[in-house]
């Protein structure tokens, strides 16, 4: 009896100690990596400018014999449809054939998986020090492969070998993108600039519901507020159960910022940036925890008393909600007419949803907060041997992919519309490191402005001749061409584009001082932005006075937050 | 009607109890299956209103639309066969193993030397874990990534079903494979004529255990495998329904936007689920028959 029990006590001892290790086994290769291989990274950068400047140089030289490059590939939702279509695409395109036989660049991929597993599977490479030649990452691996000596130093190659047209573009840019890329002085990765003028927070509502009621967009908070009370009490869809302003939650997405039915907007109209790092008496402070914020959250927890934002948001579902027409007011970005708001019109071809600026609380603009302009980094294994390959490639995607770039072909590596089901090898997917003109989509809606104002020379551009074609199709029979309301409320007319041509025409942005993680960040973060949502959500559905605000202030400063400011103000120099 | 007189002889307790009892039961069972009716409810309707949230167990606007777009998408196929045979190929490996380490473990030490040893040998993995690192690591190190094999290698040897067995095999009566001794039976003769077709309601048991293993199994898919078309179906699943990330939706292509509608279709994922989930559901009935056998032939010889 004594023996069993004594076994029984060591057995769930050893239990206890493994599942401790399994715990820390996954942190653990990280931890020793960092110091182990810190030397490795001075030597790397030293080996990766040993290519030699020619007599006449060109950047885009064919190399004989070709070279191998391997990569990974996050396939996105059109490139999986594309597979379907053509299975052998990923190894037969005509990015991969032109790079085998215009730059002598042979792409092996190592592997590729679904754009939502892509961040796991990556994470295991990273651990298992099994990294490809050139791979695609976020801003915070970015700073982990910097940090273990597992990214090349780029700098060099790429002031040497970087095309005039990228050049341009970089400058379109501001620079931001190669800004973000640059870790201590130093280009780590190539950046996929995407521009960040798209950001921008906006405001949808109903717009069926505001003619049938005579209402108009509302410049102020309290505005707002009267037109939400006035779609609830309405219920024009007769869904029994309306309600004013759309909010979701969730693990991806927060109110905090999810891009869709989130608060950012509303904060901003109060002049409230909660992820931003501000200028404040010339020091760097952040948004979340100014006095801004406090007004915001006060006026919310009304608008939860009064039944305006639903009493149980934590846990409904906004998609659902806004498809069956229950709310007809929603904080959000651009790309919503596609998703969520598209599922409205789907399931009522009658509703109708319009973009306005933020409303502010004393009427004045809206001033919205822009972020990054890259989010994914193109790192180069150290162990490369030819690190430039990685800016020829860059070169190369600017050059044929960039509609308004001398060598843009259209045909063969960007084939837009219907006609790419019949031509996927031509999709501009398939390109493994790729850029984009930075202002893209408000050039596409200018262009469109101008057509519409009389100036038909706009359609020679291929981007803008395609948003011409299917604004001018969808507005032949707005009822029978329902499935197409997403892309026409996103660049058309009066689409999303408008209110961002408004921000940026008019200079209504803000910038963030700072565009990545800290360290201290990465250590703190997950904590204080926990405590950031249980504490605002309490406050808004009134379980907690507003006074707990600065309590959350004082715990904020407390947890972490002093460590973070301090860092970030040494970081920026001030 | 005779079995119900029978039943009357050994009847203890109150019918209310049976009542209420079967109303308990009962409820479990639906709350079971109402979120499976749910999804098949979804799966048969319009679009529109399963977005909107009007489906709750009848189909809104019966149609096969999904059902025909699921079948469309050479992925869903692929992934459906690779996991297909991987259930089966799996099983038979799995099985295998599991019933040639059971019977040695299952003698007497005299029968077998250091039989402690092998046990405890067996045991110890059940305790100790070496954590996902080391276990990618290794079955790097054996040139498995990207390789069908990665699917059923590493999992090979289900330790918890031998115990299962082997406790199974100790209760069988010695005589039986004392008998057959005498009568110059070898092991594997006990084995394979003895031994298994006595054992059939444990064998269903663990072969149900690891053919669901096999089956929903869609993680070690995802790191070990590099092509998309030797994924199984349970890895192509999550990456469709997995939430999401939106934050870096804001400078998504036209292209990219436009799919965003289709993908999240909500009657396109039913449909799927439930496809996936039919192989299961469609095994179980023919498996179910030999617990009923277990139970009963336990109660008998109490």
């Amino acid at each position: 009896m004594q023996m069993k029990k004594l076994l029984a006590l060591v057995l769930s001892v050893i239990m206890a100690f493994s599942i401790i290790a399994c715990g820390s086994s996954t942190d653990s290769p990280q931890q020793g990596g960092t110091s182990s291989t810190q030397s490795g990274t001075a030597s790397d950068s030293a080996s990766s400018t040993d290519a030699q400047p020619d007599a006449v140089f060109d950047p885009m030289a064919k190399y004989d014999p070709a070279i191998t490059v391997t990569t990974a590939i996050s396939l996105d939702d059109e490139m999986q449809n594309y597979l379907g279509i053509k299975s052998d695409l990923l190894e037969n395109n005509n990015w991969i054939n032109a790079y085998r036989n215009e730059l002598g660049i042979d792409v092996s991929i190592d592997w590729a998986v679904p754009n939502t597993q892509y961040e796991q599977k990556l994470n295991s490479t990273i651990i298992a020090n099994d990294l490809p030649d050139i791979i695609a990452v976020n801003a915070q691996q970015l700073r982990l492969l910097v940090r273990n000596g597992m990214a090349a130093d780029l700098t060099d190659v790429f002031e040497q070998y970087a095309s005039p047209f990228t050049r341009e573009m970089m400058e379109a840019d501001g620079y931001m993108g190669l800004t973000e890329a640059t870790i201590d002085g130093r280009l780590m990765a190539i950046p996929l600039v995407q521009g960040n003028v798209d950001d921008s927070n906006m405001l949808w509502i109903r717009k069926d519901w505001m003619d049938q009621l005579g209402k108009t967009a509302p410049k102020t908070i309290d505005e707002l507020i009267e037109l939400a009370e006035a779609f609830m009490e309405a219920d024009l869809d007769g869904t029994g159960q309306a309600y004013g302003l759309g909010v979701t939650t969730g693990s991806w997405i927060s109110f905090l910022g999810g891009g869709w039915g989130d608060l950012p907007g509303f904060f901003e109209g109060f002049g409230a940036y909660p992820h931003a790092w501000l200028d404040i008496d010339g020091k760097a402070a952040f948004g979340r925890i100014q006095p801004e914020m406090r007004d915001a959250l006060a006026k919310l927890a009304g608008m939860y008393e009064s039944g305006v934002i639903h009493r149980e948001f934590a846990t409904r579902d906004l998609t659902e909600d806004i498809a069956a027409g229950r709310v007809g007011i929603m904080y959000g970005q651009h790309w919503n007419s596609f998703w969520p708001l598209q599922m409205n019109i789907d399931n009522n071809p009658h509703a109708d949803w319009l973009p306005f600026p933020i409303p502010t609380v004393d009427g004045s603009p809206g001033i919205s907060m822009l972020g990054n302009s890259a989010w994914t980094f193109y790192v180069v294994n150290p162990d490369f041997a030819n690190p430039e390959a990685v800016v020829k490639l860059y070169n190369f995607h600017y050059a044929v992919d960039c509609a308004l770039s001398p060598d843009y072909d259209g045909d063969q590596f960007h084939i837009g519309g219907d006609r790419v089901q019949e031509q996927p090898e031509s999709a501009f997917n398939w390109s493994i490191v790729k850029g984009f003109y930075p202002t893209q989509n408000l050039f596409i809606h200018r262009g469109l402005k101008a057509y519409f104002a009389g100036d038909e020379s706009v359609r020679e551009i291929g981007w803008i001749n395609d948003a011409v074609t299917s604004t001018l199709e969808y507005e032949e029979d707005p009822i029978g061409n329902a499935v197409s309301w997403g892309g026409y409320r996103w660049s058309g007319p009066e689409g999303a584009f408008s209110v961002i041509d408004y921000y940026q025409t008019n200079k209504h942005t803000i910038y963030n001082l700072l565009n990545y993680s800290t360290d201290a960040m990465a250590e703190y973060n997950t904590t204080l932005d926990d405590m950031s949502i249980t504490t605002f959500s309490r406050i808004i559905m009134g379980v907690d006075p507003i006074e707990e605000f600065d309590t959350f202030v004082a715990d904020w400063w407390r947890l972490g937050g002093e460590t973070i400011t301090n860092e970030v103000n040494y970081e920026l120099g001030r | 009607m005779k079995k119900k007189k029978k039943n009357k002889g050994i009847r203890h307790g109150s019918p209310v109890f049976d009542v209420f009892n079967y109303i308990f039961l009962g409820l479990m069972a639906l709350i079971c299956i109402m979120p499976i009716i749910n999804v098949l409810a979804i799966s048969f309707s319009q679009s529109g209103a399963a977005a909107a949230g009007r489906v709750t167990f009848w189909p809104v606007g019966f149609n096969l639309e999904s059902y025909r777009f699921a079948f469309s998408r050479p992925q869903f196929i692929t992934s459906f066969w690779v996991s297909i045979v991987r259930t089966i190929v799996g099983l038979a490996v799995n099985m295998t193993l599991t019933i040639l380490a059971a019977y040695p473990l299952s003698r007497s030490k005299k029968e077998l030397t250091g039989r402690n040893f092998y046990a405890w040998f067996f045991f110890i993995t059940i305790v100790f874990n070496s954590g996902l690192v080391p276990w990618y690591l290794a079955i790097r190190q054996f040139g498995l990534i990207n390789s069908f094999w990665a699917l059923i290698l590493p999992g090979a040897m289900p330790v918890f079903n031998a115990i299962i067995l082997m406790n199974f095999f100790k209760q069988l009566p010695d005589e039986l494979s004392e008998s057959a001794a005498i009568d110059g039976a070898g092991h594997f003769t006990i084995l394979f004529k003895i031994f298994l077709p006595v054992s059939l309601p444990p064998l269903a048991t663990v072969s149900l255990f690891s053919m669901i293993y096999h089956w929903n199994d869609w993680f070690s898919g995802l790191v070990l495998l590099n092509d998309m078309s030797k994924h199984p179906l349970q890895t192509y699943l999550q990456s469709i329904i997995v939430v999401r990330d939106s934050t870096t939706l804001s400078s998504a292509s036209r292209e990219s936007l436009e799919m965003l509608s289709q993908i999240s279709d909500r009657t396109l994922k039913s449909a799927q689920i439930f496809i996936a989930a039919l192989p299961i559901l469609a095994v179980y009935p023919f498996l179910q028959k030999y617990f009923m056998k277990g139970l009963v032939m336990g109660s008998v010889k109490g």
